[in-house]
């Protein structure tokens, strides 16, 4: 159990667990390219005849354009130079506008992002306090009141409570822009007030699922040996609890922030459609309505990429919190 | 000649599990002293209330269980174990250590945080200077190269390592009382001796009292002075340690020895004990708890509680056939 062997080997776990993430990475958006390909080109509807309308377009007309689009190819052959041009980080034009799609995802990310963020940072500030305090009074009137609260900010659908934040801070109060988006860059005051309501939106949703679970995980851990342990020598409850239970307690938190980041990308789809942002979900609904393949394609994978990496975010968080997985030990 | 306040000193203590109102006592009237560097032994078999009488003391009772009567005194002073100012009491006069080594110790925190904290919760020591002193303690319950092992985490230690961590962590501020809760079951036999060698040794040095829990009839002999039998929550029997092993008066301190290898002694009721303790009545109930299962058992002992009565010299028990009775035929 000498501790250069040990950090050898602990080098070594590192190292394996990096290569299997990058395994399942791959085969993670190959997959995702293959089903999004097939899943598009099933559904009804000609890109060429929605984009030009039905009656306007002659025969040469429209076989120029297919071949333009390299949609006269068989299936197959559309596949394989879109996999090919997808490992080599070309995604494709829109079809519509003709600009490159990475130009258009690359754009619509920093909405979508800062959403995510911002939601997943107020889900964290509430969830943390209120979970603690209701596990460490569970049972008592001010737990129920926070379960309450909890499960209200799950059930309610998100768009009800975008409405009523819009009643409450843009109509009632006059404090916020009903909906609409600025940069950041171009003025940060207008880009916080534009992004805080939507921002509550998903954190208050994703706050009551993280109350419920550091409820559940630190009245767990409260009930553990180590806890009375703690308490036989003398350690003061605050810290009990937030030493000892709250960090253990982290772990299975971690795992619920990791699903609730991703939960933000689709939920960030009636957001953004609500609050006028042109994030990534505004940027597949429109173009899944207009049969924009390559921008549908193109925003999905980065939806999976962005999936994979909160993954591989979640374990890295894992290390950090579990000496035990640092080891490589069983989990 | 006032003799010393005791270590520990109980009375009449209940423990009862479940609501308020509705819960049943599965700890009843408890009483017991040990001296000033003294060693008791608590012994019976599972669910006996052994561990619930050792968590109460200690004011660390599961959630849902609760002491709802009685009197815990340490060197004298009367304490309210369940009270805000225990956090000050224990791991500096009143110090505990556990069965299961392997969830104990806090598995996302080293060694050497888990005993700093332990120092640091009583004194004012510098955190590096509190790690001379884990390291130190580290030693005393023979881990080898100490100062090394302060930065591994519980789960590079075997079962006996962490329980000298344990060991380690409670005896750091020299308690008056160490409780030990079965310290050894989870241990395997090799290391179970080396484990009480230790607690025995440490608590001499440091002049700590010892209550021992454990239903091992040989560790009772080897390590205590004094003994406690519990069933169903109450005191059955208690004494110096050679006279209720040498010559138990009560039925079920009979059985319990029945259920050990015999020792060289004149116990000539050597059944064992039949039925299953989980038929326990709640520890409040009348009658008798181990009539459902005693081969001595009469009417009066479902219905009357057996008082608890001097059964020899310094030796006390509680059974019907111990009093003296008119139709003869007693125990004792
Ligand atoms: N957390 C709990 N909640 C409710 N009842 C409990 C709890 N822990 C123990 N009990 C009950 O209290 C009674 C006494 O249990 P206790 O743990 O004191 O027994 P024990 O003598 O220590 O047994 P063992 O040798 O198995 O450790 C048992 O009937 C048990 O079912
Ligand atoms: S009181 Fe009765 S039942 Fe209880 S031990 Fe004595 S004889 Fe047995
Ligand atoms: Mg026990």
């Amino acid at each position: 159990m000498g501790s250069g062997a040990s950090r050898q080997e602990r080098g070594q776990a590192l190292a394996r667990a990096a290569a299997r993430r990058l395994f399942d990475l791959a085969v993670v958006m190959v997959g995702v390219a293959t089903v999004v390909f097939l899943l598009l080109r099933a559904v009804p509807g000609d890109p060429v005849l929605i984009l030009g309308g039905l009656d306007t377009l002659d025969r040469d007309v429209i076989a120029r354009a297919r071949a333009e689009m390299g949609l006269d190819r068989s299936l197959v052959e559309q596949y394989l130079i879109w996999l090919g041009n997808m490992v080599s980080g070309d995604l494709g034009r829109s079809l519509r506008s003709g600009v490159p799609v990475t130009d258009l995802i690359l754009r619509a990310m920093p909405p979508t992002f800062q959403l995510g963020i911002m939601a997943l940072v107020i889900g964290m500030v509430i969830s943390v306090p209120l979970g603690v305090a209701a596990a460490r009074r569970a049972g008592s009137p001010a737990d129920l009141g926070i379960t309450v609260f909890a499960i209200l900010g799950i059930s309610t659908p998100p768009f009800v409570i975008a409405l009523g934040l819009v009643y409450l801070f843009a109509v009632e109060f006059r404090l916020l822009p009903v909906a609409g988006y600025v940069a950041f860059a171009d003025d940060p005051a207008g880009n916080l007030r534009a992004m805080a309501m939507p921002a509550l939106t998903l954190g208050l949703v994703t706050g009551g699922v993280l109350v419920r679970m550091m409820r559940r995980s630190v009245i767990d851990e409260l009930g553990e040996d180590y806890v009375r342990t703690a308490r036989a020598k003398g350690v003061g409850e605050t810290a009990v609890v937030y030493r000892h239970a709250v960090r253990n307690a982290a772990i299975p938190y971690v795992t619920i922030l990791g699903l609730e980041a991703g939960v933000m990308l689709s939920g960030a789809v009636i957001t953004e459609t609500i609050f006028a942002i042109p994030g990534l979900g505004r940027l597949m609904i429109d173009n899944i309505n207009a049969r924009d393949y390559p921008v549908v394609q193109g925003t999905v994978l980065v939806v999976a990429l962005v999936y994979v990496l909160i993954n591989a975010g979640v374990d890295g968080m894992y290390r950090l919190l579990d000496p035990r997985v640092r080891a490589g030990a069983a989990r | 000649m006032t003799a010393p306040a005791p270590a520990l000193s109980v009375e009449g203590l209940r423990v009862a599990v479940g609501p308020p109102g509705r819960g049943r006592a599965v700890v009843g009237d408890v009483a017991f002293a040990i001296p000033p560097g003294g060693r008791l032994a608590i012994v019976g078999e599972s669910g006996s209330g052994k561990s619930m009488t050792a968590l109460a003391v200690a004011g660390l009772l599961p959630r849902g269980a609760r002491q709802t009567a009685g009197q815990i005194a340490l060197g004298g002073r009367i304490v309210d174990p369940a009270g805000p100012g225990m956090a000050r009491i224990r791991g500096r006069e009143i110090a505990m250590i556990f069965q299961d080594p392997m969830s104990a110790l806090n598995p996302v925190m080293t060694v050497g945080a888990q005993l700093v904290e332990a120092i640091r919760a009583h004194s004012a020591m510098s955190p590096r200077a509190a790690r001379a002193r884990a390291a130190e303690m580290l030693a005393a319950v023979q881990i080898p190269r100490p100062a090394e092992r302060l930065d591994a985490w519980p789960h590079e230690f075997s079962g006996g390592m962490r329980q000298r961590v344990m060991i380690a962590m409670a005896l750091t501020h020299r308690p008056k009382l160490l409780i030990a809760d079965e310290p050894t079951t989870a241990l395997d036999v090799t290391t179970q001796l080396q484990i009480l060698r230790l607690i025995d040794g440490l608590c001499r040095e440091e002049g700590s009292a010892l209550m021992l829990i454990t239903h091992d009839l040989g560790i009772v002999e080897g390590f205590c002075d004094s003994v406690v039998v519990l069933y169903g929550g109450r005191m059955m029997e208690a004494g110096p340690v050679a006279a209720v092993l040498g010559r138990p008066r009560h039925p079920y301190t009979r059985g319990l020895m029945a259920t050990i290898p015999p020792l060289d002694r004149d116990v000539d009721w050597l059944d064992p004990i039949p039925g299953e303790p989980v038929a326990t009545p709640a520890a409040d109930a009348p009658g008798c708890p181990f009539a459902p299962r005693c081969g001595l058992a009469e009417a009066r002992c479902r219905t009357v509680t057996p008082a608890w009565r001097p059964a020899g010299s310094k030796v006390a028990a509680s059974c019907h056939l111990l009093a003296p009775s008119p139709a003869g035929g007693g125990l004792s």
